[in-house]
């Protein structure tokens, strides 16, 4: 298991973020395993990316600090639930979004497009993003980031890379 | 058979719910018509992202285990997003009704068709594992439902055909979302201390 995926669980749990909806991905395969080998309920897979928005929104309300994973394939599947329901009942969530098809990296046709624009879509819904992954990666200080949007009712998103969790 | 008015179904379960519990209504008519009903804090109207209002019912139920959560749904919103049913049987909130008011059409658009009239939303909810399913063809079998899923733990459907047409106008919540959704969170925090 990846010392990553050990260092940014801990820096979550000691934000106290949970519970986690995700649909996997890949690059998020590590992060995704050891979430779901938790207590009960720490990581609960939901079918779509949208569905996974709708439950964080729900679990935001009751005043929890969700954490929706995803592909950024997916990310069209969550507009509809951002745009219409996080953003403007200003619910902060925390999105962790892989990076397939980032550019200058060779992946498959089908990852091309959505790769070039993941931080563009973020960017117009309106949610600060930020790159993660690379040896030693400061998690804390991310986290610390997406903590200061969040209490301005803020959602952000990590979008990570494939060396994020490898 | 006569379909039921939306309007008397939703007063009905607002006389059936007790404090704290929580209501999320869909968007369009529903939310509107529980508003017109009269707000509380207890109140979530989920204006826009169609199809969601389950899915956040589920996150709250999921998070705020001593409260019944409703959810005022809509056969059109129900089907758009079919598979948040099946994530309310798997992970068996704590207490989760969820009412399908069916009138078989977008009302809120124009009454455009939906594709409810196959659909056997009961069987569905038993298929995919809530823990009780029922389908409500009177005012009377309405609220015996409800008073038999309040009794009871865990996720419950009713299936209520309903028929076209509002009473009157129905007025807008406020442009408010942020406040609302703030209050909503407050109730709930107070209802789990």
């Amino acid at each position: 298991m990846s010392e990553s995926v050990d260092r940014f669980i801990g820096a979550l749990e000691s934000r106290k973020y949970g519970p986690f909806f995700g649909v996997p991905c890949s690059l998020l395969g590590s992060l995704i395993t050891k979430l779901a080998a938790g207590q009960e309920g720490r990581y609960l897979p939901v079918n779509n990316e949208g569905e996974g928005v709708a439950i964080a929104a729900g679990a935001c309300l009751a005043n929890r600090k969700p954490v929706v994973l995803m592909q950024n394939s997916g990310l069209g599947n969550a507009v509809n639930p951002i745009a219409s329901l996080v953003v403007p009942n200003g619910l902060p969530l925390l999105f962790v979004v892989s990076w397939r098809g980032r550019p200058g990296v060779r992946d498959e046709p089908q990852h091309q497009l959505m790769g070039q624009i993941t931080p563009s879509v973020l960017s117009l819904l309106t949610i600060e993003h930020e790159v993660i992954g690379g040896p030693g990666f400061d998690f804390d200080a991310a986290l610390d980031r997406a903590d200061e949007r969040q209490r301005h009712g803020s959602s952000y998103a990590l979008i990570a890379t494939a060396e994020a969790f490898r | 058979m006569t379909a039921l008015d939306r309007s008397e179904v939703i007063a009905a379960l607002v006389a059936c719910a007790r404090e704290p519990d929580a209501i999320v209504a869909t968007t369009g008519y529903t939310g509107r018509a529980l508003w017109a009903n009269g707000d509380r804090s207890g109140n979530f109207y989920v204006v826009g992202s169609m199809g969601c209002a389950s899915s956040v019912a589920l996150g709250v139920s999921l998070n705020a285990p001593g409260v019944v959560v409703y959810c005022l749904d809509g056969d059109g919103a129900a089907l758009m997003r079919l598979e948040a049913m099946v994530s309310i049987g798997r992970y068996r909130p704590p207490h989760l009704v969820h009412m399908i008011l069916d009138n078989g059409a977008h009302e809120s658009t124009g009454a455009q068709a939906t594709l409810s009239g196959g659909v056997d939303f009961v069987a569905l909810a038993h298929a995919v594992g809530y823990s009780g399913a029922v389908r409500c063809d009177s005012l009377v079998h309405v609220r015996e439902s409800l008073l038999s899923a309040q009794a009871s733990t865990g996720a419950h459907l009713l299936h209520v055909p309903t028929k076209l047409g509002k009473n009157g106008s129905l007025p807008r919540p406020p442009d408010t979302l942020f406040e609302r959704s703030r209050r909503f969170s407050e109730h709930l925090r107070s209802s789990q201390r």
